[in-house]
């Protein structure tokens, strides 16, 4: 979809609706939100609506790194301890690697 | 173009290429005969070996002696090495360097020997089923341990330590001494200098799943979600085989009134280093084929005059490993669920190693413990004495203050104070200088037929051990009959037939 043939109303919508998928636990969506639209917030000259793009864009950058944050904290601990921590480690994997710890 | 010249010993490549270029062919000889050390887990540990996913690759060596393993561990400079050692160097000082230098060692293979080693060599622990046994602190903590007796002495215990690498033994065939060639020719240290690409590497395959212990292992087996639907192990287990004298009711299980059972127990299985290679010659097979041979004695005696109590003769599977198959019959019988139960059991007679009697001597093994508060095992070896009259056999007791051998016996003992003799042909430590290995084989008890007999007339030819295997299942044979009641007259009848006991070599082909 080529954002320069929508009219700015509809950007705006767009915008909108991706930062609040994003709450759902789909932080891709908010990652997606500050990619497409962070030339239309903060490089294209200003307009109307520009001002809310540029709080949603920002606001999805701010939840994407919370969730960046987390996720790589989780995953750390959880490789880490994982044969540690045995019966809780086993029924928290999909697949366990044979053949090792 | 040159490629680096490998030689593949693989498990799983079921290569037929009839008539094909492959290059495969041309990189990897893949090598036949060949048997891996697998993993095993204990409730606590585990032990054996582990080969990457993909398979170990690592620059072939053969060892010359011990000196050369700097070679391997830090003078050499393409590691990993492959370490390819003659049978007389699978020793515990060599393979516990290789183990501490890891990180430069792919695998090792042994080269198994054509004809027994002169060396003794035992991979066994010096004391078998330590904590499994009878003699805990619990019981006696004099005897715990193997304080008093170290019944293998000659065990290096290498089959209870755990390798990161793979571990295989190679048949000394044409193949092997391709491999021996391709490591002169390319691999060799010339005049000190390090040797040169292309190198002869070798490919070793034995992945193992299972993991860390027992408990984590069949946790993982029985989870459900997993995408695997194989299991990542299997416990030991297998059947004990039982039979009486007399019928047994049993479909009612638990004590049973009228019954007073004569117990004769052997055991049936052994174990090596490598996986299923378990010939047992002399440490469970004499044994048990013995028992079989005095149960076909008394097949007469017992019908036609049959004694007060009744024979359960009981063959244990699993002994090697903390006595699987005795502790479970002891477990079903405290449960009632075994036929008769342990009130029942009037006396337990065992047949251990009995292949390599030294002046046609026997040994009578007891606990001392059950000695100490009265004469509990008496009448048994009167009978045993009785019974050796007139044959080729001498019994005599060990020493007052020996405890009782590792036997299927000693799992009876734990559950209640039962008489019992186990009967062996050593005084003390094991005389079996392969005990638990892949040379505890028919070489080793001498078992050989003259040259010129054919298949027909080998089968029919009764060797000396045939001979003095006999002699004891006779004698085994008549014991039973008077523990169990039986009358003195009709001794004379009950003999084993040499026939029966030649089918141990039935046992050994393998």
């Amino acid at each position: 979809m080529n954002l320069e043939r929508l009219p700015n109303e509809e950007k705006l919508s767009l915008c909108r609706k991706y930062y609040l998928g994003g709450f759902a636990f789909l932080p891709f969506l908010w990652l997606v939100n500050v990619v497409w639209f962070f030339r239309e917030a903060f490089v294209k000259p200003a307009y109307t609506e520009q001002l809310q793009i540029k709080t949603y864009v920002k606001r999805s950058a701010f939840g994407l790194l919370l969730w960046v944050a987390v996720l790589t904290t989780w995953i750390t601990i959880f490789q880490h301890f994982r044969a540690e921590w045995g019966e809780v480690g086993d029924y928290l994997s999909f697949t366990i690697p044979l053949g090792i710890p | 173009m040159l490629f680096p010249c490998a030689v593949c010993l693989s498990v799983v490549f079921p290569f037929t290429g009839v008539g094909c270029n492959s290059v495969e062919k041309k990189i990897y000889v893949h090598l036949n005969y060949t048997v891996p050390c697998v993993r095993l887990l204990n409730a606590t540990h585990q032990i054996g070996c582990q080969s990457s996913l993909s398979g170990n690759v690592g620059v072939l060596h053969v060892l010359e002696s011990e000196d050369n393993l700097d070679w391997v561990l830090s003078k050499g400079p393409n590691p990993p090495y492959l370490v390819i050692l003659e049978a007389a160097l699978f020793t515990r000082s060599i393979m516990m360097k290789l183990k501490n230098g890891s990180n430069r060692v792919a695998g090792v293979a042994v080269v198994a020997p054509n004809t027994n080693p002169t060396e003794p060599f035992s991979p066994y622990t010096t004391c078998p089923n330590e904590n499994t046994g009878v003699y805990t602190e619990k019981y006696d903590p004099a005897y715990a341990h193997c304080n008093v007796t170290v019944w293998n002495p000659l065990g290096n215990g290498l089959a209870y330590e755990e390798f990161d690498f793979p571990i295989f033994s190679l048949k000394d065939d044409n193949d092997t001494q391709v491999i021996r060639q391709c490591f002169l020719d390319h691999n060799q240290v010339v005049n000190g200098s390090a040797p040169q690409y292309p190198l002869c590497a070798m490919q070793l395959y034995s992945h193992m799943s299972a993991v860390t212990d027992t408990a984590t292992c069949m946790r993982r087996n029985d989870i459900n979600f997993s995408i695997s639907p194989e299991g990542v192990c299997d416990p030991l287990g297998d059947s004990n085989v039982w039979a009486s004298s007399r019928p047994i009711n049993t479909t009612q299980k638990g004590h049973k009134n009228s019954e007073n059972v004569i117990i004769a127990a052997a055991r049936l299985d052994s174990r090596s280093f490598f996986f299923d290679i378990a010939p047992g010659a002399q440490s469970s097979v004499t044994g048990f084929v013995s028992l079989l041979a005095a149960a076909h004695a008394l097949r007469n005696a017992t019908q036609e005059a049959p004694p007060n109590r009744t024979i359960l003769y009981t063959f244990f599977q699993g002994e090697t490993f903390d006595y699987i198959g005795s502790s479970r019959m002891v477990y079903d019988m405290e449960n009632n669920q075994f036929a008769v139960d342990l009130d029942n059991v009037h006396s337990v007679l065992e047949v251990g190693q009995v292949g390599l009697r030294s002046d046609s001597q026997l040994w009578l093994h007891s606990d001392p413990v059950s000695r100490r508060n009265s004469s509990v095992n008496d009448e048994l070896i009167e009978n045993l004495q009785v019974a050796s009259k007139d044959l080729n056999v001498t019994v005599n007791q060990p020493q007052a203050s020996q405890p009782l051998p590792p036997s299927s016996f000693q799992r009876f003992l734990r559950a209640r104070p039962i008489p019992g003799i186990v009967i062996e042909d050593h005084q003390s430590v094991f005389t079996n200088r392969y005990y638990e290995s892949m040379y505890d084989n028919a070489e080793y008890l001498n078992i050989s037929y003259p040259s010129n007999l054919t298949a027909d007339e080998q089968l029919e030819h009764i060797t000396e051990t045939a001979t003095a295997l006999t002699e004891v299942a006779t004698m085994v044979a008549r014991a039973l009959y008077i523990q169990a009641g039986g009358e003195e007259s009709r001794l004379p009848s009950i003999t084993a037939e040499a026939r029966l006991v030649r089918l141990m070599d039935v046992f050994k082909q393998k």
